[in-house]
């Protein structure tokens, strides 16, 4: 078999994995594109809600950018106990740098002691407008950048052996066009013998370098779209442009105090289950094979924000790592939190992200891939 | 227009079909041809091709989901043209790339090839698909069936490119690994 029979095999993929691959390439499966008018309306929503319920008060001590943040990724609004959780643990850092009048400000982070996130905001000059571009059909056709490359917009001292970051733009909610928030999430995996990534001591770096805004070939576009229909898309046709050089950056601890309160272990005793699992051969660089297995699970350990599970194998092979989807924390109002795989996955324990806060108090138990519940205890 | 509507006006034989057909669909399918031949004019050409087969194949075919299957036709025909542009010299672009890149799931040959027919690829494929988490699906397809760019792929994703090309090359490897097992080296 060669190359092209291979790129011809795939051309059979089912027809439903092709439409949800083009779904996902036009970014209706990602925060990237949130609308801005549809954040500021749930920011605004919750805020109102705040309000009639009495919450004004402690709402005027934070910040409520994580609040604004999980709003405008979830449909139904975020309970009280949701938003006292995010409130209470928002850690307000204020540290603002201006180069050539472009301000940046460090105002957030908040941190599970498992999973961190950061809050940027930024601030052009009067008259620059810094929202994203989209098309009538919703399609992305300008967006700024502030990390280039293979870099990372945050570090700290110690290495990572593995991390996942994620950093994207969103709407601040002001009204104003030449100011966005950047936000960023990390999920370490700290290496042998370092120290916890989240401990108040560890200093982090935030480091963001230019600020860049790819653009797509506007008239190109309109050519496309006169041509063929209504429809345009982001593609090839894209241009960058470096608006400033330049680069900010910041140090700060993670606070971890309340976080770790939260955290509950699930288990008293090992539970089995099955799941698809990635056995790998020798060292790790050798075959893969994916298979249905047993899984002796030793440890759910639930935050706030994630939840770690960490789980044996008693197989041939040294090695594997458990490809964990579907996993749901279901509340005793029969609500569910969806825990993601976002490939925070390494052998013997997976990180997941909790699509929305876990007042782990409210929750009735956790369901894995294959229905096995796990009571709080 | 809805799909059914379009579907209607192809059973019916009105040229309709195709305007309604080029309205809704036209960039989708024109993408997908430019990510393979990236020249305006031959993915047009392409477009229209597919066009076309979808009148010659509408009835007898009805297809349940309209735009992928214009997209496969588009696809098919997009490759086939790369194909010939590309038979003397080594061609540029996504295809090149991707080619290259799946070169890493071809072994040294020693292994007896088994002879398959199309919709034994088509059902070992989407078997293999199924062992893939959403993520690693859409990325997969994304970058292999669309033809995109990993860093067009990691903006969609959020993730960083490095992570989408290791992801990639894993599941390259696995690929290879199924490959193998079903003697289609």
């Amino acid at each position: 078999m060669k190359e092209m029979d291979i790129l011809e095999m795939i051309g059979e993929a089912r027809a439903d994995y092709i439409l949800d691959a083009q779904s996902f390439q036009k970014g209706e499966h990602n925060m990237r594109k949130v609308s801005g008018k549809k954040v500021w309306l749930i920011a605004a929503m919750v805020v109102l809600a705040m309000t009639l319920m009495g919450c004004t008060v402690a709402y005027a001590y934070t910040q409520g950018w994580f609040t604004s943040l999980y709003s405008a990724q979830n449909e139904q609004p975020l309970s009280d106990s949701q938003i006292s959780y995010l409130d209470e643990n928002e850690q307000v850092l204020n540290q603002v740098q201006t180069q050539d009048g472009w301000s940046v400000e460090l105002r957030s982070a908040i941190t599970d002691g498992t999973k961190g996130l950061v809050i940027l905001g930024v601030t052009a000059p009067e008259g620059t407008d810094l929202a994203p571009v989209y098309g009538e059909d919703g399609t992305l056709i300008s967006r700024l950048d502030m990390v280039g490359g293979w870099d990372k917009p945050i570090v700290y001292p110690d290495s990572f052996e593995e991390d996942v970051i994620t950093w994207f733009f969103m709407d601040d909610g002001d009204g104003k066009t030449n100011t966005e928030n950047f936000v960023i999430e990390v999920q370490p995996k700290p290496g042998e013998g370092s120290r916890n990534p989240f401990d108040p001591n560890v200093e982090w770096k935030v480091v963001l370098t230019d600020v860049i805004r790819i653009t797509t070939d506007v008239d190109l576009l309109k050519e496309i779209s006169d041509e063929l229909g209504q429809y345009c898309y982001e593609g090839d046709v894209n241009s960058t442009e470096v608006l400033l050089d330049a680069s900010w950056e910041f140090t700060f601890s993670f606070r971890v105090e309340t976080a770790e309160e939260a955290s509950r272990e699930l288990l008293t005793a090992p539970v089995a289950t099955k799941g698809q699992v990635y056995k790998r051969y020798g060292d790790g660089d050798g075959e893969y094979e994916y298979v249905l297995e047993e899984i002796n699970v030793t440890s759910v350990k639930l935050n706030a924000l994630s939840a770690t599970i960490t789980y044996e194998f008693t197989g041939l092979y040294p090695a594997f790592e458990w490809d964990n989807n579907h996993v749901y924390a279901v509340m005793k109002d029969g609500t569910e939190i969806m825990l993601e795989d976002n490939w925070s996955r390494w052998d013997g324990y997976n990180v997941l992200k909790a699509r929305s806060p876990i007042v782990v108090d409210e929750v009735d138990h956790i369901r894995l891939a294959d229905g096995t519940k796990l009571n709080i205890q | 227009m809805d799909d059914k509507a379009i579907l209607e006006l192809y059973r019916a034989r009105s040229d309709q079909a195709i305007k309604e057909t080029s309205a809704k669909y036209g960039s989708y399918c024109y993408r997908i041809s430019y990510n393979i031949l990236s020249c305006r004019e031959d993915s047009q050409e392409c477009v229209n091709d597919a066009y076309l087969a979808a009148w010659n194949t509408i009835p007898p075919k009805a297809p349940a989901i309209l735009s992928t299957y214009l997209g496969k036709l588009t696809r098919y025909i997009s490759l086939d043209r790369w194909k010939r542009r590309n038979a003397y010299k080594r061609g540029g672009g996504e295809v090149a790339l991707a080619l290259e890149e799946l070169g890493e799931c071809i072994t040294d040959g020693n292994t007896p090839e088994k002879t398959y027919e199309q919709k034994e690829l088509a059902v070992f494929f989407n078997r293999f698909l199924q062992t893939l988490s959403e993520t690693e699906r859409r990325v997969f397809l994304c970058r292999y069936w669309y033809l995109e760019p990993t860093g067009s792929i990691a903006k969609c994703c959020g993730f960083s490119e490095t992570k989408v090309r290791s992801m990639l090359h894993r599941i390259r490897k696995r690929l290879r690994t199924a490959m193998e097992k079903e003697g289609l080296q």
